[in-house]
């Protein structure tokens, strides 16, 4: 165990626990936008950012800014800041950035304005933009889906996320997930004519209907997937939430 | 499609998939570019997504997804040859060659691309033919420079870009 101190609580951490773990343990908010518990973290953001004091040889504090969610607690005594001038300076420029990016994403304009900044001195390529890079959609699609289907492409101003070609890809089953997990809201979702489109991937999947109540059951694509990988018996696959409950309910009760 | 020359670099880089760039430059070198196809045929066999594989292509300066021409011209905008007139040249070579920078001609012929700096300031503005510098450039030297190439059938006569 590590002796830590963070905004002036004093406390233990395991060794290489994060810093924004030991905060969320403690109740102290840090900011995050491309933080996620269930997935590899990558530090895009910057938003988390916070003042870490490491103790010298000779007794005094090294300070330098890191970002939260990926910086591992390794020093003992380390002192951590989390709202200090320095801190929340840092944090309104890194919002001041975010916002010329996408100065009319609800997710940043709110975030920012928490921290008094409400209009930015950068100027906007794209008043449409929503998408701040932080490569969660591309993650979660990798990590928790299986599907790789989206990643970030390009360099520099030309860096976006995309299916491959810019097409629609094979490989997306239409899940929603990126969706999900997007923290700004730049996933756009539609349903139309039967089908479930995903925008920014120009991803068009049939959606299933329920054998029994008749409404939509979910992309046919991400069906056939959990089917799959779940081993279920063919008719609970194809069922609606809802009717899926009801039935493995009443299963349930007649095998009592 | 089997991709017989795909195959072989695959081949030759024994289906390993830390040997991703390797193997991308391997094709660009073969095809002056990176085919659609191809890249999708690479996916499958090292059973690397197909998104990582075009991320990966799209990445780097040495790859290009579109066709590249038989001859390869970069001209240097890094800060020393943009101050000393490389962009008159980038101008003078487009209007001539009529494809604007980043192109090929229609014929397959000519690349045409702007670069920042190729490490060889003082000898600025430069340009690079086929991977051949040449200094103190001038519009009229590019122009002299160019139907050269065009009455010899070009100057890199085996037709392949030593620098992409
Ligand atoms: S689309 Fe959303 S989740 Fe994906 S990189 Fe952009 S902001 Fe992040
Ligand atoms: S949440 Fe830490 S950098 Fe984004
Ligand atoms: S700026 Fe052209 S070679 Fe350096």
């Amino acid at each position: 165990m590590l002796k830590v101190t963070i905004d002036g609580i004093e406390a233990e951490a395991d060794k290489e626990i994060t810093i924004l773990q030991l905060a969320k343990k403690l109740g102290v908010e840090i900011p995050t936008l491309c933080h996620h518990d269930a997935i590899t973290t990558y530090g895009a953001c910057r938003v988390c950012t916070v003042e870490a004091g490491i103790p010298r040889s000779d007794g005094k504090l090294r300070v330098r800014m890191v970002t939260a969610c990926n910086y591992p607690i390794r020093d003992n005594g380390i002192v951590i800041n989390t709202k200090s001038e320095r801190v929340l300076a840092n944090r309104r420029m890194i919002l001041e950035l975010l916002l010329a990016r996408c100065p009319n994403a609800k997710k940043i304009k709110d975030l920012a304005a928490e921290y008094g900044v409400l209009k930015s001195r950068f100027p906007s390529e794209n008043p449409e933009e929503e998408c701040i890079l932080c490569g969660l959609c591309t993650r979660v699609c990798q990590e928790i889906i299986g599907k790789s289907a989206i990643s970030l492409v390009g360099r520099g101003f030309e860096r976006k996320v995309l299916a491959p070609f810019d097409e629609p890809s094979q490989d997306c089953i239409a899940c929603g997930a990126c969706a999900y997990i997007c923290p700004t809201g730049a996933i756009k979702i539609e349903i139309e004519d039967g089908k479930l489109l995903i925008k920014n991937w120009k991803t068009s999947r049939e959606l299933a209907k329920c054998l029994i109540c008749g409404e939509y059951a979910g992309p046919e694509a991400v069906l056939q997937y959990i089917k799959e990988k779940a081993a279920l018996p063919d008719d609970i696959y194809l069922l609606c939430d809802k009717c899926r409950r009801k039935k493995l309910q009443k299963e349930l009760i007649a095998s009592a | 499609m089997e991709d017989k020359k795909a195959r072989e670099i695959l081949e030759h880089y024994k289906y390993e998939q830390n040997q991703l760039i390797h193997i991308l430059q391997d094709i660009q070198t073969e095809y002056r570019y990176l085919p659609r196809e191809t890249l999708s045929f690479v996916s499958r066999e090292l059973k690397i997504p197909l998104s990582r594989v075009y991320s990966v292509g799209n990445f780097y300066n040495a790859f290009s997804l579109k066709p590249k021409g038989r001859h390869l011209i970069s001209v240097c905008l890094g800060t020393a040859c943009h101050v000393r007139g490389g962009k008159r040249i980038s101008e003078e070579i487009e209007r001539v060659l009529n494809v604007k920078s980043g192109g090929t001609t229609p014929d397959q012929e000519y690349t045409l691309e702007t670069v920042n700096c190729v490490g060889a300031c003082a000898l600025g503005p430069v340009i690079v033919v086929d991977g051949k510098y040449h200094g103190q450039m001038t519009s009229a030297k590019a122009k002299k420079l160019l139907s050269a190439m065009k009455d010899s059938g070009g100057n890199g006569k085996n037709g392949k870009n030593k620098k992409s």
